[in-house]
């Protein structure tokens, strides 16, 4: 799972207890490139074993082979203001010596993982298996072990429907619905557009995913906003008294869980983005916040 | 896109070009696409068939040319398709495909897609066509592009063609049944129609030809759903009557265009079975009148009533069911709400629609001539023609005088318009071709209806009905009949407009003729009718009795006989005095008649109807009568006829009329002979003269009758008369033949001509004799023999004798020769005669 190089003096690897069964997923790593990583959610046990292999024919001296687990924060622009709301640790191994593979079980039982790992423009929520073997002289080997965490939220027990009328006057006059205002993050989005009125020239709608981020605090609260979606609902111009249909799968995108004040640091927040491009190019949008759920790890 | 936008649309070569170019593209993208699937690439497949669909999202080119690189797209489509059908090659379930296809971002290749993907979705049974196609058509909705949109449920209707959950389909049952089926097309039609409307709106206004025509062609791809309804198994009547028609019609109604109006009523008509439209007639007819103004209603009236008449005359079985279904009131309920809610209704229009409602009425209900009459009326009345001036006299048809007429009535429209002329004449030919002449003057609004014509127009319309008339079978018998067939000619009866000379005398002929269909048995009748056709064409003026009256003259004097006839075959019954009268009638007719003539100064025509008409007096034995008219005709001789020619025939005529009378009194006889002669010697040219006197010396002489004539070969023998008169009028023709030879003997000229003259009254002579009348005794004959050989001899000696003298002369001596030879009184009297 990590290379480490040559020059180590020992290999250190990591395997879960549950072996093949372990829940794994696939997110995009820091090169840009897909890396499928273990997935634990809140109160279980992570538990596994550690591989220490020395290079061949080298003994192995060391002040002690410990585990951690780490959950932390980290806000982009203040990269040393790394925050860690989860550190547990164990001894593993006594110091000592030792020149052979070797192969000791861990186990952190019912670990507390209060957010979801998040990679976002300006934060980041991570968590790591963090094995260190511990020598003098400078030698110590730190490796980490990256594991995502989720968090399946409880369904909302009220899931009303959106229902909006907007419009400029004696321009455009629509209506618009959505089945719900909450979403898990395979679901679709339903809804209807109406035209009461319709007096500019049309060209399509489309509808927007937007994810806002916000990140810090105070005078150094940091905003963004993406557009995760675009998804054309209609091609050319209606008339009023036309209606047009949304559905629109959630699937394909890669959207997160709704974030409300992660550890006092960002929230996420999404929204729906209704747009209506005319023939010069003018924009008409009208934006919904919308509740992202995971329903299943 | 946004490049397509801006360049402009119109030239030809610039359409053409960016047809090439996103040709080139579909096919590059479809290229890369069927590599994908020769692959089994799906996602691969599926984004390059978007690419490739995406350039069906243009908007640069016309409808004409989309169509071309739909059609492109729509056979690349294909290969997906079968792809799509067999999971062995992708994988995945077909719900998984509906999803997975609905991915994508832009809404016009989604939905081609995701129609292609719900064709082998339902196609394979997993899913239930009513579900999936509901699904589709509703989506469908987001492509508001009239274009776009309609190319796309073009496609959907394609595609779901064979997948209609309709009955005895495979997909029936789980997958729905016809209503579903029903529910699905007609929302598809629906949509179509809404975009195709569409089409009309936006652009520049002077574009709006151009857009015209762009949307008629593209008019068969709404159309078709109309096609694919009828043909649905399952689409039973009610079905049909409670869903289909209503939203149909709810959909034309409420989309108030002017192309897609009349091309889906049309669609309608054509398109479902005719028991369809017998029952639910009143609901078409119903959004008739609710069409645009400026849709032609009148058509769309007529091209449905046209194709009820064709079935109906397909198959006559169907005639009971017009009437229970009461197809024409119906139709002609609607015509009245259309003629109604359009005040702006052309001429041309109203005319078609009851030329329509006329060759319906004439398929349906033949036998009911009423029907056809209110069919008149009410085209009259769609038009403004005046009601008659009296309420109509022939009980026939009531409904001609319906309207109410307290009100003024708006000017009528004269029809001008010659496609309204072509309309409004094949309207009335209608009757003319079906009936028979006694029915069609039943129609007692036909007259009205040709009151909205041109002068010059109604006048050939006449002359039609004049022409049917001649041509049918059955006389006109009754004068109230014929009074009507007057009204139906009224215009050949007035000067009105320009008319040619040529075309009055041929119509004026062709009335004429009629005089001979107006006929009946009954001689009291019969006089009734002429009296009636008289004073008709009194009305006409002077130049157009002159025409009718030799007709009703011969007409009046057939009768005459006829009177005359019955009253001698009927000489003891008491009804003499009755028969009389009626003759009297004759005569005093036909006396008008004269008067007539003599206005219309047509002396001629006068002067023979005269005699004529004197005849008939005398032949019925009403000598007065006879007399008067003789003496009418004298003097009409005395005061009109100057040309010398004309006096000549004039006075034959009068001589030769009275001599067939027979029962006039000796005085009388003498005294009209006497004037007769007074006339004969006043001619101007001697040789009429010499024979106007021999005539007249046949006055006097009556020829006895051959008792035996035909064993007695003597032939007649005999007469009775006055040989003084006789004689008297020979010897003046002699008198006249001889100063004529003096005067030449003078002159040294014309004594040929005087000779024949001689020849002449040798031969009158000759005729008594020959007949024993004392007027003309052997001596006076051979006498003229001897002179009449002395001349030509000298004249002979000459060579100045005319050929056809001496071949008179050789004739006359020739025919001496043989009477000579004949046993009896005759052979002996010639035998009196000198050898010549």
């Amino acid at each position: 799972m990590s290379f480490f190089g040559l020059g180590r003096a020992v290999t250190v690897d990591l395997t879960h207890a549950a072996g093949e069964a372990q829940r794994v997923a696939s997110v995009k790593s820091d090169r840009g490139n897909l890396e499928t990583l273990p997935v634990f959610t809140d109160k279980e046990t992570i538990a596994g074993h550690v591989h220490l292999s020395p290079a061949p024919g080298k003994q192995i001296d060391h002040l002690g082979v410990k585990i951690e687990v780490l959950g932390q924060t980290e806000l982009y622009f203040d990269r040393g203001d790394a925050h860690d709301f989860v550190s547990l640790v164990r001894e593993l191994v006594n110091p000592g010596e030792f020149n052979g593979p070797l192969s000791v079980p861990f186990e952190f039982k019912s670990v507390s993982l209060p957010h979801e790992s998040y990679r976002g423009i300006n934060v980041r929520v991570r968590y790591v298996l963090r094995v260190t073997v511990s020598r003098g002289y400078g030698g110590t080997v730190v490796s980490d072990f990256p594991f995502l965490v989720r968090l399946v939220d409880e369904p909302p027990s009220v899931n009303t429907g959106i229902k909006m009328e907007v419009g400029i006057e004696d321009c455009l006059h629509i209506e618009f619905e959505y089945a719900k205002a909450k979403y898990h993050l395979k679901d679709v989005v339903v809804g209807k557009i109406f035209f009461l009125l319709v007096r500019i020239k049309i060209k399509h709608m489309e509808l927007e995913i937007r994810r806002r981020e916000s990140a810090g605090g105070g005078v150094n609260t940091y905003n963004e906003s993406e557009t995760i979606a675009k998804y054309e609902v209609m091609d050319g111009a209606p008339v009023r008294g036309e209606s047009v249909p949304v559905r629109l799968f959630l699937a394909p995108y890669d959207l997160t869980p709704t974030y409300k004040n992660v550890a006092n640091r960002f929230s996420v927040k999404y929204y729906l983005n209704l747009v209506l491009v005319d023939e010069e190019d003018r924009r008409y949008f009208k934006q919904q916040e919308i509740t992202v759920f995971r329903e299943t790890l | 896109m946004s490049a397509a936008r801006m360049a402009p649309l119109s030239a030809q070569e610039e359409q053409d070009k960016w047809l090439a170019d996103a040709q080139n593209l579909v096919k590059q993208y479809a290229f890369y696409m069927k590599r994908a699937l020769d692959d089994n690439n799906l996602r691969e497949a599926l984004k390059q068939g978007s690419l490739m669909l995406g350039e069906l999202r243009t908007t640069a080119l016309s409808p004409q040319k989309y169509y071309e690189l739909y059609m492109q797209v729509w056979s690349e489509l294909h290969h997906l398709e079968s792809f799509f059908a067999d999971p062995a090659r992708h994988g995945r379930t077909n719900l998984e495909l509906y999803e997975l296809v609905q991915h994508a971002g832009n809404i016009l290749p989604r939905l081609y897609l995701l129609v292609t993907v719900g064709s082998v979705y339902v196609k394979s049974g997993e899913g239930a066509a009513k579900d999936v196609l509901k699904d589709l058509v509703e989506m469908a909705k987001g492509v508001q592009h009239p274009i776009h949109g309609l190319f796309l449920r073009a496609y959907l209707g394609q595609a779901s063609k064979t997948l209609l959950p309709d009955a005895g389909s495979p997909f029936e049952g789980e997958g729905g049944d016809t209503r579903d089926a029903v529910d699905f097309v007609l929302q598809n039609f629906t949509e179509m129609n809404k975009l195709w409307v569409r089409m009309a709106h936006g652009g520049p206004a002077r574009d709006v030809d151009r857009r015209e025509k762009e949307r008629r062609e593209l008019r068969d791809l709404v159309g078709k759903n109309l096609h694919v309804l009828s043909s649905l198994e399952g689409l039973d009547l009610s079905l049909y009557r409670d869903v289909v028609l209503p939203r149909v019609l709810e959909q034309v109604v409420q989309c108030k265009d002017d192309i897609a109006q009349p091309y889906l009523m049309d669609a309608v008509t054509q398109v479902f079975p005719d028991d369809f439209h017998l029952k639910t007639l009143e609901t078409l007819l119903g959004a008739v009148p609710q069409l645009k103004p400026s849709v032609r209603a009148g058509d769309v009236l007529a091209s449905l009533m046209e194709r009820l008449t064709q079935a109906a005359i397909d198959a006559p079985e169907l005639a009971d069911a017009f009437a229970d279904a009461d197809a024409l009131l119906k139709f002609r309920e609607c015509v009245a709400a259309v003629v109604e809610a359009q005040p702006q209704l052309e001429a041309r229009e109203r005319l078609l629609m009851h030329a329509s409602l006329m060759s319906f009425a004439v398929a349906a209900h033949k036998d009911r001539l009423e029907l056809v009459d209110g069919i008149l009326a009410s085209c009259a009345s769609a038009l403004g023609a005046p009601l008659p001036p009296a309420s109509p006299r022939d009980g026939a048809a009531g409904e001609a005088g319906t309207s109410a007429s307290s009100e003024p009535p708006p000017p009528a429209m004269i029809v001008a318009d010659p496609k309204a002329v072509k309309q409004l004449v094949a309207l009335l030919t209608v009757p003319l071709e079906t009936y028979d002449t006694d029915d069609v003057l039943r129609l007692s609004s036909y007259p009205r209806c040709m009151s909205l014509l041109q002068p010059a127009d109604a006048r050939d319309m006449a002359v039609a009905v004049v022409k049917s008339v001649l041509k049918g079978s059955t006389a006109v018998g009754d004068p109230r009949r014929v009074e009507t067939l007057f009204k139906f000619v009224a215009s050949l009866m007035r000067d009105a407009g320009e008319e040619d000379e040529e075309d009055f005398e041929e119509a004026q002929l062709l009335m004429s003729r009629l005089v001979h269909r107006l006929r009946s048995d009954d001689t009291k009748t019969q006089l009734a009718i002429l009296t009636t056709a008289k004073a008709q064409f009194a009305t006409g003026g002077a130049k157009r009795l002159r025409h009718a009256a030799p007709p009703l003259a011969f007409e009046a004097l057939r009768l005459g006989r006829a009177v005359v006839a019955e009253q001698s075959l009927d000489e003891s019954s008491s009804t003499k005095t009755h028969e009389s009268e009626l003759l009297k009638q004759v005569l005093q007719f036909l006396y008008q008649l004269v008067s007539n003539l003599e206005q219309a100064t047509c002396h001629d025509l006068a002067l023979r109807l005269c005699l004529e008409s004197a005849r008939l007096a005398d032949s019925a034995g009403a000598e007065h009568a006879a007399g008067d008219l003789f003496e009418r005709a004298m003097t009409s001789y005395e005061e009109e006829i100057v040309d010398s020619k004309k006096q000549r025939t004039a006075l034959s005529l009068i001589v030769g009329s009275l001599r067939t009378c027979e029962n006039f009194s000796e005085e009388t006889r003498v005294e009209l002979a006497d004037r007769a002669v007074g006339y004969a010697a006043r001619l101007l040219k001697k040789t009429d003269r010499v024979a106007a006197l021999a005539a007249c010396a046949h006055l006097h002489w009556r020829k006895s009758p051959a008792k035996t004539s035909g064993e007695d070969d003597e032939g007649s023998v005999g007469g009775s008369g006055d040989a003084a008169g006789v004689s008297a009028c020979l010897q003046k023709a002699l008198k006249i033949a001889n100063a004529s030879l003096q005067a030449s003997a003078t002159t040294g000229a014309g004594a040929g001509e005087a000779t024949g003259l001689l020849v002449s009254v040798l031969n009158s002579y000759l005729w008594f004799f020959e007949n024993g009348c004392e007027g003309a005794p052997a001596s006076a004959v051979a006498e003229l023999l001897e002179r009449a050989d002395a001349e030509l001899s000298q004249l002979g000696s000459q060579g100045a004798c005319p050929p056809d003298v001496r071949a008179h002369y050789d004739a006359t001596v020739r025919h001496i020769r043989h009477q000579r030879g004949r046993r009896g009184v005759v052979g002996a009297r010639f035998r009196d005669l000198p050898e010549a």
